[in-house]
């Protein structure tokens, strides 16, 4: 094994010689190549960070090292496997990370689109908001008073909707008896999700991911489902404690826990009605 | 709060100096030419 690492002339100084070469043709072009590429590998991190497919990354990582090593250790049969693996990456990645990618070209979409709206319609939509932001916290209210149990997903720029394995279309308008209505205990619909997208209720008793995190250990389904929202995709979702009525916040990842309305209120307009005015201007 | 704005700046930074480290690490390969088989055949010294 003392060959290992023992670099040969030969291929060295060629290498080197390629790199002192390309090093030599350096234009401003290739400054703003390098510029562009690391924007695309930042907004990538930010997409992915905290989220399962940060895991699946590591899992990657890990493939290429054991690939690298099998090559370099000359652990034929491992190589040959792994080579395959490697090879026919390209496919898997884009199965694997379809949401991420999906989430990313929505983004990327929904900023170019938003340049062209019109004043009017900028109005409207934070108008829409306030008045959607008012009903939620209403009702969120009431049923923290009343000890009611409730999940409510407030979709953003990732949709959500496909990615649900069972619900119940409502399609109406935000209305905060209808919302306190959907989670009384006796009724069909209370278990699950409400969800609220594009300013109207679009869906309810929809079946969320749990999160694997440990540090939920003593809350119930409702606050592993929330987190678990919050894991896939930049929604907003409040759950109220069927058992102690408090009220949490989770998003991207984290979790608020002992929210008070006011506090839930001016999260919403920082979040929602804020972000549709810097959007959109 | 300050210091975790502070965290937060520093950590954008941050990933930001490692994604430009990323992608000219990609250029220079991309630029010189370098295929797996060159890395693999410069860490142990193997030659065709």
């Amino acid at each position: 094994m003392n060959f290992i690492l023992s670099i040969d002339g030969g291929v060295f100084s060629s290498v080197w010689s390629s790199i002192i070469n390309t090093f030599s043709r350096f234009e401003i072009r290739d400054a703003i190549d390098i510029v562009l590429l690391a924007l695309v590998f930042f907004v990538a991190f930010s997409v992915i960070k905290g989220k399962k497919a940060g895991t699946i990354i590591l899992g990657i990582a890990i493939c290429v090292a054991i690939y690298f090593l099998s090559f370099i250790f000359e652990l034929r049969a491992l190589h040959s496997v792994f080579s395959v693996i490697i090879e026919s990456g390209a496919i898997v990645l884009v199965v694997i990370f379809q949401p991420e990618i999906r989430e990313a070209l929505e983004k990327i979409g929904k900023g170019s689109l938003d340049g062209i709206k019109g004043i009017g319609e900028r109005e409207k939509g934070i108008s829409n908001y306030a008045t959607m932001i008012d009903s939620i916290c209403y009702a969120v209210h009431m049923m923290s008073l009343e000890n009611t149990g409730a999940l409510i997903v407030i979709e953003r720029n990732t949709k959500l909707l496909g990615s649900f394995t069972d619900y119940i279309l409502i399609d109406s308008l935000v209305n905060e008896k209808l919302i306190r209505n959907l989670f009384v205990n006796k009724s069909p619909l209370h278990d699950g999700a409400l969800l609220i997208s594009e300013g109207r209720i679009a869906a309810a008793k929809c079946i969320l991911p749990l999160t694997e995190k440990k540090e939920l250990g003593d809350y119930g389904t409702r606050h592993k489902a929330a987190l678990g929202v919050s894991e896939v995709s930049d929604a907003i979702t409040i759950v109220v404690s069927e058992e102690t009525g408090k009220i949490a916040i989770t998003y991207d990842c984290e979790i608020i826990h002992d929210v008070t309305i006011e506090q839930l209120k001016t999260y919403l307009y920082e979040k929602l009605a804020k972000q549709e005015v810097k959007d959109k201007t | 709060m300050n210091k975790k704005f502070l965290g937060i700046k520093l950590s954008v930074y941050l990933t930001l100096f490692v994604c430009l480290v990323a992608s000219f690490l990609v250029w220079l390969v991309a630029g010189a030419n370098i295929d797996v088989d060159t890395i693999g055949n410069l860490l142990t010294g193997y030659t065709k």
